[in-house]
C-alpha cells in the first residue's frame, strides 16, 4: 500500500499499481496508445507522461511504480500540450479517412478529444488483405507495437516483428502475408491494435456491436470466457474477457471468431419429421408428439432398457441435468450417457479410483506457479489454445518442459525433453518414469509415508520395466526417460496434463492410474503447481458427466449406490439402476435388443469408431430422435424426428471447465428460427411424458438448485455468486471460496491413496506384415471435433480439409509426393485423403485429423475398448496405404 | 563473459573480391551451431544470445542476409521474426555484401543539420557506389545510409568497417579518410 497525492487528492495504491494504473483508478482519464494491461509496459506512446514532484522531467506513468509519499499531475497545461504534439507528430502521416471509419478506435477518440486532424494518405503496398479474419493496413501503424508485444507476450507466436530503425522503422508480419506467415489466427493483434491497422474484418464489414455480453466460449474445455459484441441481434464481434482468471485476456481462433455457425445458412430452425424416407417440416407439437409416440411405443413393446438418452458435452450442466432427469425418471432407463465416454472417461475413472475425484486435482493457474512442466499425451497449442500459450509462455521463460508425444508438436518443439513414443506403449514408458524415480532415490518419502499406502507392491512391479526395456518398447532413448523423470521428480512443484493421446487407447483408464502414481511418488498432489490434470476435451465435458450423465453414476458423478436414494426421495419415484453406455447401446441395437435413441448434441455415427459397425446397428433402431443445430450424419443417415436446438450464444445456464470451474453462460442473441433451448426441448418432452410437475421450472437457475440440493460439492455456488465470476467445486456452502487445489490434506478416498501393481497390455492394433504402419487421429487448431460449427465458419478457408501426415520415409516407399490422395484401409474400413509429408511423425506412423464428414476417418478405427470405461481406441490401428 | 568480437584487423593485403561475402554459406557448420550454444548456455533466455550469435553468423557468412538470421533463428531456436528485428535495427550487422571498406554515414537529424546529405553524396561520388548499392566491381568498396551513430553533437559523422569512427567530417577529412583506406591503414571488413 502507498499513499500519495493525485492532483492534490490523496490516493492508496494497492501492491504493483503503476502510476497510470492509480490515476485511471483515481478516476482520471490519462491517455496512453501503448499500454495494454496484458503487457509489460512498453513507454512507447509517452502520451501518458505525468509530472512527479522532485523529477526534472515528466515520467512514463505506465512503467513508473506508485510509491509512498508521490505527488503527482497528471493534466497540466503543459503536460496536454506536449501530448497534443505528439498526438500531431503520429496524425501527419496517419491516413486522414481512417477515424471515421472506425470512430470507436481508442487513436481515433485521442485525436477527436484533442482536436487534432490527420493529414496522411494510405500506402496500398501496406494493406494485406489475405487474412479471412483481419484486414491490414500498416498505413495506420502508429509505432506503438502493442501487436509485436502481444504476439510475443501473450500468444508466443512471434508474428509481429519490428524491422529497422528510427524514420525506418516499420510493423511486418514474419513470412510476407499475414496468412503465410506463422499466424494462428488468435486475433490478439487485432484485439489490441489502438488504431484499426489491424481489425477484425467482420468489424468493417458488420459494422461496431452495440451491446457487449459476458459469456463462456462454446468450444474446448479450458472455459474461456469472452464478450459477444452485437448489433441489430447479430454476433459482430468477439473479446476476451479481460479479467478472467481463465484465459487472462486471450482467446484463440475459434473462440474469437468461430461464431459464423449460429447463422449458418443449412441451420436447421424448425422442428422435423422423417416421413416415407424424407424431412418433413412440422410443428413443435407434431414433433415433440412424434418424439413422445415412439418413446412410449418402444417402452411399451421392448421395455425402458430398450430406449437411451445421450446428454450434450456442449449443452449446459442445468441440460446435461435435465437429460440424465429425461432417462432416469421420465423413461424409466439407466441407459444414459454423453461423448465423456469417447474422449476422457478414463481420466474421471481413473483419477476417480486413484484419488477420489474424477477431474482436474489443480488450476490452470497452477501453470506459472510449476517449477516443470508434463505434457502427457496432449497438443495444448492446438487442441487447448489457451492452456497451450500459458504453457508456452513458461517454457519460452525457462521453465524445463516435458512432452510425451509421438508427433513433434509445437510444444515438444520447445520441450527441453520430447520422448516420441510409439502410440499405444504409454503404459511401459510410465513404468519405466517411475522406474527411474525410484531407483535414483527422488521419490518424495516423506509424502509416501504420510500420504499413500501400498507403495512396495508398486514399487516391485516396477522392476519389469528398466528403462532401457521400455526405451525399445516405446522407440525413445533410456537417457531421455532418466532425463525426463529428474525434471519431474526434481523441479517441483511438478505440474501435468494429459490428453486423449492418454485415454483413448485400450489401457486408458490404468494410464490415468499411472499418471496419478507418478504424482503421487513424487509428492506433486496436493500443492500449487502440481497435480495430474485431464485438458478435457468440450466446452461443458467436464460437466454433462459431473450431472449424471453417465450411465452408472449420477449426479455429481457420484456412484450409483450411494446417491440413488437422495435422487429417489428427491423426486419421488423408483429409479432404475445402472444402465448402458453408448458403445453398449450401439452394440445392443447391432443385437436388437434397444431400440429407441435420443441423441442431444452428439454426432454419434461420425464420431464413434468402426463407423461400419456403428451403420449396421443405429440402423436397428425404430427411431432416433436428434436434438442439434444442424444435419449431421447421425440424423442424416438414422434420425426420424429432429428437434432444433439452441446454440450457447442463445440461452442461459451454466457450463463446467477442465479445473471445475463453473460459469455463467448467457444469452447475447435471440434463439433463431424456431430453435429452443435444450432445457425447453428436454422439459417439454419429460411433460409430455407425464412429469410435468418434475420438468416445471422458473429457469436455469431453479434446475441449478436441484443440482446443489443433490450434489453437496456445488452446494455453495449460487447464481448469485456467479454474477462476480466462476467458482471451482467443491464449494460447499455460500462463505466457500471454492477449491483451487484438490486433495491438499486428505483424498475422498480417505486419508491415503493407494498404489496398485501395474503392467502393460499391448494393442492387438500394432503393425504386422499384413497391416505395417499405425494410423493416430486428433485434432487441429482451426476445427473442432466433428467440425459441426467450424465447418460453418471461415476456419474452414484456414484448414479446408484433413491431410494425413506422412513421414518421408514412407512416402518414398509408397512413391507418394505431398498432396497425393493416398487410400488408408484397415481391418475396418477405409478412408481417402491427401498426403502431407512430414517429419513431425515418427517414421511407421500416420497421423491425420477426423474433422471432415466427407472423409469420415472413423470408417477404419477399430473395435479396441479401454476394459473399464469402453473408450474407443481411437490412437492405434494397424493401416495400409496405396497411392490412389 | 567471451563474446565474440566483431571481425579482426589483419595487415596482410588482400586479393581484390578476396572479402567478399561467402555467399554459398546456407547454414552454419557444426562448430558454430556448438559455439552459438555454448553462449546461450550463459543466459536465462536463449533471446540474449542473438546479439552475439548474429556476430558469428556475420563472421561466417561474411554478412547477415536473410539465411544467416535463418540460421541463427535455427541454431538457437527461437522465432525468426525476432532475429530479423534484431538484426536490422543494429548498424554492425550488415544486410547486404559489403566491399572491402564499408562506408556507413549517419543522416539522422543533428547529422542533417550540418551537412550529412552533402558527406553522403561526395562520399558515393569520391568512391563511385550508390548508398545501399552492394560492394563496387572491384570489391573496394560500399557506402550505406544509417541511423544515429551518436555524434549528435558533432556531426556529420561516418564509420568505415565498425572501426575508424569520425566525426565534423568536412571534404578534406573525407579525403584523408579514403586516402588512408586506401593506403590500408584501417582495418579491412571481415576475415
Amino acid at each position: 500500500m502507498a499513499r500519495l497525492l493525485i492532483n492534490d487528492l490523496p490516493f492508496h495504491a494497492t501492491e504493483g499499481m503503476s502510476l497510470l494504473d492509480a490515476a485511471r483508478a483515481a478516476g482520471l482519464d490519462v491517455p496512453s496508445l501503448c499500454h495494454d494491461r496484458r503487457l509489460d509496459a512498453a513507454s512507447a506512446c509517452r502520451l501518458c507522461e505525468v509530472e512527479v514532484k522532485g523529477q526534472e522531467r515528466p515520467l512514463c506513468a505506465c512503467a513508473t511504480p506508485a510509491t509512498e509519499g508521490m505527488e503527482v499531475r497528471t493534466h497540466t497545461p503543459e503536460l496536454e500540450a506536449y501530448r497534443r504534439g505528439v498526438l500531431e507528430m503520429l496524425a501527419r502521416n496517419y491516413p486522414a479517412d481512417a477515424p471515421a471509419q472506425i470512430p470507436e478506435a481508442p487513436f481515433h477518440r485521442l485525436l477527436a478529444r484533442y482536436g487534432v486532424e490527420p493529414t496522411g494518405h494510405r500506402d496500398p503496398a501496406k494493406a494485406d488483405g489475405t487474412h479471412p479474419y483481419m484486414q491490414v493496413d500498416l498505413s495506420q501503424c502508429i509505432d506503438c507495437y502493442r501487436c509485436v508485444h502481444i504476439c510475443a507476450e501473450v500468444q508466443g507466436q512471434f508474428v509481429w516483428k519490428v524491422l529497422e530503425r528510427g524514420g525506418r522503422t516499420r510493423v511486418e508480419a514474419t513470412g510476407g502475408s499475414l496468412l503465410q506467415s506463422e499466424c494462428v489466427s488468435c486475433g490478439a493483434c487485432a484485439d489490441t491494435c489502438p488504431t484499426g491497422a489491424i481489425v477484425d474484418r467482420s468489424r468493417l464489414e458488420l459494422g461496431p456491436a452495440a451491446a457487449w455480453t459476458r459469456t463462456v466460449c462454446p468450444y474446448c474445455g479450458t472455459g474461456c470466457e469472452m464478450q459477444v459484441g452485437v448489433a441489430g441481434d447479430r454476433i459482430v464481434a468477439v473479446k476476451p474477457a479481460l479479467d478472467s482468471p481463465v484465459n487472462h485476456g486471450h482467446l484463440c481462433v475459434k473462440g474469437r471468431y468461430g461464431t459464423g455457425f449460429v447463422d449458418a445458412e443449412d441451420r436447421v430452425l424448425h422442428p422435423m419429421v422423417r416421413r416415407d424416407g424424407e424431412w418433413v417440416r412440422v410443428s413443435w407439437d407434431e414433433a415433440l408428439d412424434a418424439a413422445v409416440d415412439l418413446l412410449r411405443r418402444v417402452k411399451a413393446t421392448h421395455g425402458p432398457e430398450a430406449i437411451g438418452v445421450l446428454g450434450s458435452s456442449r449443452a449446459t450442466n442445468e441440460e446435461g441435468f435435465l437429460a440424465q432427469k429425461l432417462a432416469r425418471l421420465a423413461l424409466g432407463t439407466g441407459n444414459v450417457d454423453c461423448c465423456a465416454r469417447v474422449c476422457h472417461a478414463p481420466s474421471a475413472a481413473g483419477l476417480g479410483l486413484a484419488l477420489g475425484t474424477g477431474a482436474a486435482t489443480n488450476s490452470f493457474a497452477d501453470i506459472e506457479k510449476a517449477g516443470s512442466l508434463l505434457v502427457f499425451g496432449a497438443n495444448p497449442t492446438e487442441n487447448h489454445p489457451i492452456v497451450g500459450t500459458r504453457i508456452k509462455q513458461r517454457a519460452l521463460r525457462g521453465v524445463p518442459l516435458v512432452v510425451v508425444d509421438p508427433r513433434r508438436t509445437e510444444l515438444a518443439r520447445m520441450a527441453t525433453v520430447h520422448l516420441a513414443l510409439k502410440p499405444g506403449t504409454n503404459m511401459p514408458l510410465l513404468l519405466a518414469l517411475a522406474h527411474v524415480i525410484v531407483h535414483e532415490g527422488l521419490e518424495d518419502k516423506a509424502f509416501i509415508e504420510a500420504r499413500t499406502v501400498d507403495f512396495e507392491a508398486f514399487a516391485q512391479s516396477l522392476d519389469a520395466w528398466p528403462p532401457e526395456r521400455a526405451a525399445e518398447v516405446c522407440g525413445v532413448t533410456a537417457d531421455d526417460i532418466r532425463a525426463a523423470a529428474r525434471i519431474y521428480a526434481t523441479a517441483k512443484p511438478s505440474y501435468m496434463c494429459h490428453g486423449l493421446g492418454v485415454t483413448e487407447h485400450i489401457q486408458g483408464t490404468e494410464t490415468v492410474t499411472g499418471l496419478a502414481h507418478l504424482a503421487m511418488l513424487t509428492g506433486n498432489l496436493g500443492v500449487e503447481g502440481g497435480g495430474v490434470n485431464p485438458l478435457r476435451g468440450q466446452n461443458n465435458v467436464q460437466g454433462t458427466a459431473q450431472m449424471g450423465c453417465e450411465p452408472k453414476r449420477m449426479t455429481g458423478y457420484q456412484p450409483m449406490d450411494k446417491a440413488l436414494a437422495a435422487h429417489e426421495a428427491r423426486w419421488g419415484a423408483k429409479l432404475p439402476g445402472p444402465g448402458l453406455d453408448v458403445l453398449q447401446m450401439v452394440d445392443a441395437a447391432r443385437d436388437g435388443h434397444f431400440k429407441a435413441l435420443v441423441a442431444i448434441g452428439y454426432d454419434v455415427f461420425l464420431s464413434n469408431p468402426d463407423a461400419a459397425a456403428s451403420e449396421a446397428a443405429l440402423g436397428n433402431l425404430e427411431g432416433l430422435v436428434v436434438v442439434d443445430l444442424f444435419m449431421n450424419e447421425t440424423a442424416r443417415a438414422f434420425g426420424t424426428v429432429f428437434l432444433p436446438a439452441c446454440s450457447s450464444f442463445e440461452k442461459e445456464g451454466t457450463f463446467m471447465n477442465g479445473d471445475r470451474r463453473v460459469q455463467r453462460v448467457r444469452a447475447a442473441v435471440k434463439p433463431r428460427g424456431e430453435a429452443r433451448s435444450d432445457q425447453d426441448i428436454l422439459c417439454a418432452l419429460g411433460a409430455r411424458l407425464g412429469f410435468a410437475e418434475a420438468f416445471t421450472y422458473a429457469g436455469p437457475s431453479e434446475v441449478w438448485d436441484e443440482i446443489r440440493g443433490l450434489w453437496s460439492a456445488v452446494a455453495g455456488i449460487s447464481y448469485a455468486r456467479l454474477e462476480e465470476g466462476g467458482l471451482q467445486w467443491p464449494c460447499p456452502s455460500e462463505a466457500h471460496p471454492g477449491t483451487a487445489v484438490l486433495h491438499t490434506d486428505a483424498f475422498p478416498v480417505g486419508p491415503r491413496a493407494a498404489f496398485r501393481p501395474q503392467a502393460w497390455n499391448p494393442s492387438s492394433e500394432f503393425p504386422d506384415a499384413r497391416w505395417p504402419l499405425q494410423l493416430n487421429t486428433g485434432r487441429s487448431l482451426f476445427h473442432f471435433n466433428a467440425a459441426t460449427m467450424t465447418d460453418r465458419t471461415d476456419n474452414a478457408l484456414l484448414q479446408p480439409t484433413d491431410r494425413l501426415d506422412v513421414h518421408p520415409d514412407d512416402a518414398l516407399a509408397h512413391g507418394l509426393a505431398d498432396g497425393d490422395p493416398v487410400k488408408v484401409e484397415s481391418r475396418h474400413g477405409t478412408f481417402t485423403m491427401k498426403t502431407h509429408i512430414t517429419d513431425q511423425v515418427r517414421p511407421g506412423d500416420l497421423w491425420c485429423t477426423f474433422h471432415s464428414k466427407g472423409i469420415f476417418v472413423n470408417r477404419a478405427t477399430g473395435q479396441g475398448r479401454d476394459p473399464v470405461t469402453h473408450t474407443p481406441e481411437y490412437k492405434v490401428t494397424a493401416v495400409t496405404i496405396s497411392k490412389v | 563473459m567471451n563474446h565474440p568480437q566483431p571481425p579482426e584487423t589483419s595487415d596482410k593485403p588482400l586479393a581484390t573480391g578476396e572479402r567478399l561475402p561467402k555467399t554459398e554459406l546456407k547454414d552454419f557448420g557444426p562448430e558454430a551451431v556448438k559455439e552459438i550454444l555454448a553462449i546461450a548456455a550463459k543466459y536465462p533466455d536463449k533471446l540474449a544470445a542473438t546479439l552475439p550469435a548474429l556476430h558469428i553468423a556475420q563472421r561466417d557468412f561474411g554478412f547477415v542476409g536473410l539465411d544467416a538470421m535463418k540460421a541463427v533463428a535455427k541454431a538457437l531456436s527461437i522465432p525468426e521474426g525476432h532475429v530479423f528485428g534484431v538484426a536490422s535495427f543494429y548498424s554492425m550487422y550488415q544486410k547486404h555484401p559489403v566491399g572491402r571498406h564499408h562506408i556507413q554515414v549517419c543522416t539522422n537529424i543533428s547529422c542533417a543539420l550540418r551537412g550529412a546529405a552533402k558527406l553522403l553524396e561526395k562520399v558515393s561520388e569520391r568512391t563511385g557506389v550508390e548508398p545501399g548499392a552492394g560492394p563496387s566491381a572491384d570489391g573496394e568498396w560500399s557506402v550505406e545510409e544509417v541511423e544515429c551513430l551518436a555524434s549528435c553533437g558533432s556531426g556529420p559523422c561516418l564509420q568505415v568497417n565498425h572501426d575508424i569512427y569520425d566525426e565534423d567530417v568536412d571534404e578534406a577529412k573525407l579525403e584523408s579518410i579514403l586516402e588512408g583506406c586506401k593506403r590500408g591503414e584501417y582495418r579491412a571488413w571481415a576475415k
